[in-house]
């Protein structure tokens, strides 16, 4: 067994080989590392702070429940990354067939604007609204796009991926991705038209 | 098509560094060449930058801890940690296996026997018959000395429907020339002899089987109770992910 201290430094495929073996430290490990990016994709797939936590959640809890079918030499973001467009485009699928879920006592619009910035305090009323109505449009044009097209702009733009990580996540051709992400991009360009 | 086509749908993997060297010419020579198609790549630029410019919800450390907390909950629940079962060493499934087998030789063995066994060990029919026989020489008996066909009438008189054993007996009984041979060599004395082992051996067998059934049926109780003493992954968290 290795030192908790030792796993920061372990690149993330190897972090996976160990929890695959049912190693949590390591799983805590590449938690603490993907959080943030996760929530990120999380967010612009559901367009909801809220869901997007839940997600989250969701995808490391299957990351880790299938652990096993991890295959050693595979790069450990592309298959988060493919767990995590699977979750949400089944919750996506869940909303459509049962309506989205609302937690009591908190509205969503509140939560994303209260934790749109790492630094809230920063922004005085005004930018602070302008900065929540920014998000807003954003995510208004981003849950619009169809929901392939999404996928491919949201793991590419917010995500980082490169074309073929894309491809993989997604199980198609790069050909594909890069039709579905030039239009996309298309598509967010006319909103943005139409909205001038 | 136009020729602006192909640029267009490889504008995005221009902007995104995806295109090979050729393609990258390719494109960068028609956008020397076409102004709308500049202005286009401009306006997906834009685009790009202005949906990265919209923050994300952050999560900071704390609730990136809040967050792991709450998922070890959720794992703790619905993904214990997985108990390996203690892989079976050859010689414990061999020392369960072996009383079974021979438990069933035993059983196969007893199924073959027993009946045999009752069918020829009903000592007062043959020894009627015997006597019957030994009575046939001196007279008392309807046929000629030593004749062993003679015995049927002696023969449903002490055993009634039991032709089968009344066969066997009758080959077992000796000619009066035999019954002068000592004990030691009577035929008869030796069938018994070798029935009375049989039934020994037989007796042996069964008690075995008793040891071994019982014996397999602690070991079969104390892994059932070590199985029931374990947690178990819920069958549906076993599915595949589609």
């Amino acid at each position: 067994m290795y030192e908790a201290a030792a796993a920061a430094e372990l690149p993330d495929e190897q972090l996976a080989d160990l929890v695959s073996q049912g190693d949590r430290a390591a799983f805590d490990s590449l938690v603490r590392r993907h959080h943030r990016r996760v929530f990120s994709i999380c967010y612009r797939m559901t367009g909801s702070a809220q869901e997007a936590e839940d997600m989250a959640q969701e995808t490391f809890f299957r990351l880790y429940r299938h652990r096993e079918s991890y295959q050693t030499g595979r790069r450990f973001k592309a298959w988060l990354d493919r767990i995590c467009v699977n979750v949400c485009l089944t919750n996506q699928q869940r909303v459509r067939r049962l309506g989205p879920v609302v937690r009591l006592g908190q509205t969503d619009a509140s939560s994303a604007a209260g934790i749109a910035t790492s630094n809230p305090e920063s922004l005085d009323p005004e930018a602070r609204a302008g900065v929540s109505e920014l998000i807003r449009s954003v995510q208004k044009i981003v849950t619009t796009l169809p929901t392939p097209y999404r996928a491919a702009l949201v793991l590419r733009v917010f995500g980082g991926l490169s074309y073929q990580e894309i491809a993989d996540a997604l199980e198609c051709s790069i050909g594909t991705v890069m039709s579905r992400i030039n239009r996309a991009r298309i598509q967010v360009r006319n909103h943005l038209k139409d909205q001038q | 098509m136009n020729s602006c086509t192909p640029t267009r749908r490889r504008l995005s993997a221009y902007l995104d560094g995806e295109l090979d060297p050729t393609g990258r010419g390719e494109v960068e020579a028609h956008l020397l060449a076409c102004e709308r198609c500049r202005k286009l790549k401009g306006e997906l630029s834009a685009a790009d930058s202005w949906l990265l410019s919209a923050p994300v919800p952050e999560p900071t450390v704390a609730d990136t801890a809040a967050f792991l907390n709450r998922l070890h909950k959720k794992l703790d629940v619905r993904c214990p940690q997985p108990v390996s079962l203690p892989a079976a060493s050859p010689r414990s499934r061999f020392s369960i296996a072996l009383p079974w087998a021979f438990a069933g030789f035993a059983a196969m063995a007893l199924l073959v026997v027993v009946p045999g066994l009752h069918r020829s060990s009903s000592p007062e029919p043959r020894m009627e018959l015997a006597s019957a026989r030994r009575a046939g020489p001196s007279g008392a008996g309807p046929s000629a000395a030593g004749d062993v066909t003679g015995a049927p009438a002696a023969l449903e008189e002490a055993s009634g429907t039991r032709k089968n054993e009344a066969r066997v007996a009758s080959v077992a009984v000796p000619s009066p020339a035999a019954s002068a041979r000592p004990a030691s060599h009577d035929p008869l004395v030796a069938t018994q002899a070798q029935l009375a082992k049989l039934e020994e051996q037989i007796r042996e067998l069964e008690r075995s089987v008793v040891t071994f059934t019982a014996q397999a049926r602690l070991e079969s109780q104390a892994r059932t109770q070590e199985f029931a003493s374990r947690r178990f992954v819920p069958w549906r968290d076993l599915e595949p992910s589609r």
